[in-house]
């Protein structure tokens, strides 16, 4: 069983990457193009951290990549869908 | 027998919302199939609002009531609050406003000065108005009047040339277009004082221009969005479709989070929390790419 404090580091990474995000896409959404890399970037960062969450906890499965990809292509899809309306 | 049944198909429909103690699973409406079926709705969802643009064109588009009469009312009341004498609004300002803003769709920038360095002035001076002082705001994509001006009064550059005092008139261009490739409207607001004193606009003039413009409303390419006739609101239409499914998703993850704590069901699936904080991002990227206008 991994330590509280690398739990909590690892959310941390999340909660700064929202952070960031969030400022960042409120900069730069000028164009199409940036808001189709920001659609890309939320999923892609978060399904990454997942498989090197579960990888480090021992726990990575295909059940678990399953629902953490299917979850990362419903958040792309909202965004996208978002940036194209 | 029947009554077994019966239970059997509650307790079904219960894990549809429900993590199940025995399988040790999320509810139904949380697994991959479901989250793949949802993101299917959203891509229905642009699949019609495509074909709508062409096969009803019109009918979907982005509702803004932005009227000039409005704007110098708003504007006006700001100043008024803030100790200033109000401004009058002036035919050649407006003009140079609008101009000013087909410029900027003609030319595809969004800026004070354009890419080959022409400066707000040159549309203000090409109307024959002769300044002493002048001053610009820009804004895209409100809804609303209001909304523009209250943006124009929350950003310290522009509340300084909305309360200025030297300025006597104002002109407005409000106009739709294309622009980097989104159909949006521009609020063009020019600030002004003639050097000759004797050419300020009387209200009269003001009454005599907002009359006209009233006369022109079915000028497709002049001024507010009085005659553009969208029936439905896309950009609301999301919202509501967007904020339901994540907030039913939401919803059955605190449940998720509760039922297993509550019954002690140690589920072998990903973190709840870790999908809570991403829908959470995933709403403040929606109120952002969904927020109401810019200003410069």
């Amino acid at each position: 069983m991994r330590s509280q404090k690398k739990h909590l580091i690892e959310y941390s990474f999340i909660a700064i990457y929202i952070v960031g995000f969030i400022y960042a896409y409120s900069k730069f959404t000028g164009n199409y193009e940036s808001k189709l890399i920001f659609s890309v970037s939320l999923p892609l960062f978060y399904l990454l951290w997942s498989i090197m969450h579960h990888h480090f906890e021992g726990r990575l499965n295909k059940a678990i990549f399953t629902e953490y990809l299917s979850i990362s292509i419903f958040i792309f899809i909202i965004l996208f869908t978002a940036s194209n309306i | 027998m029947k009554d077994l049944e019966k239970i059997k198909h509650r307790k079904k429909i219960k894990h549809h919302f429900l993590p199940c103690p025995i399988t040790k699973k999320r509810a139904t409406l949380l697994h991959h199939n479901f989250f793949l079926f949802y993101s299917g709705i959203f891509l229905f969802f642009l699949l019609l609002i495509n074909a709508s643009k062409s096969l009803a064109p019109g009918v979907l588009g982005y509702a803004s009531d932005i009227k000039v009469s409005e704007l110098l009312k708003k504007t006006n009341e700001y100043r008024v609050k803030n100790g200033k004498k109000e401004l009058v609004l002036n035919e050649k300002l407006s003009k140079a406003a609008i101009e000013k803003a087909k410029f900027m769709f003609q030319k595809n920038f969004w800026a004070h000065t354009s890419p080959d360095g022409t400066e707000p002035w040159y549309f203000v001076l090409n109307q024959g108005y002769d300044y002493a002082y002048a001053g610009e705001n820009l804004a895209r994509n409100f809804n609303s009047s209001k909304e523009v001006v209250n943006a124009w009064v929350n950003s310290s550059s522009h509340r300084e040339n909305l309360i200025s005092d030297n300025y006597d008139e104002i002109g407005f261009g409000v106009v739709d277009g294309v622009l980097d490739g989104y159909e949006t409207t521009l609020v063009v607001q020019f600030f002004g004082k003639p050097r000759n004193m004797s050419s300020v606009s009387t209200i009269e003039d003001q009454e005599r221009y907002i009359m006209s413009l009233n006369e022109k409303s079915s000028d497709a390419n002049i001024l507010s969005n009085q005659e553009t006739n969208i029936v439905y609101d896309v950009s609301s239409i999301f919202k509501y479709l967007a904020f339901s499914i994540i907030g039913f998703v939401a919803a059955l993850f605190f449940f998720d989070i509760y039922y297993s704590k509550k019954h002690n069901i140690d589920k072998f699936t990903g973190h709840t929390s870790a999908h809570l904080l991403m829908i959470f991002a995933v709403v403040l990227s929606l109120l952002v790419i969904l927020k109401n206008g810019q200003v410069i």
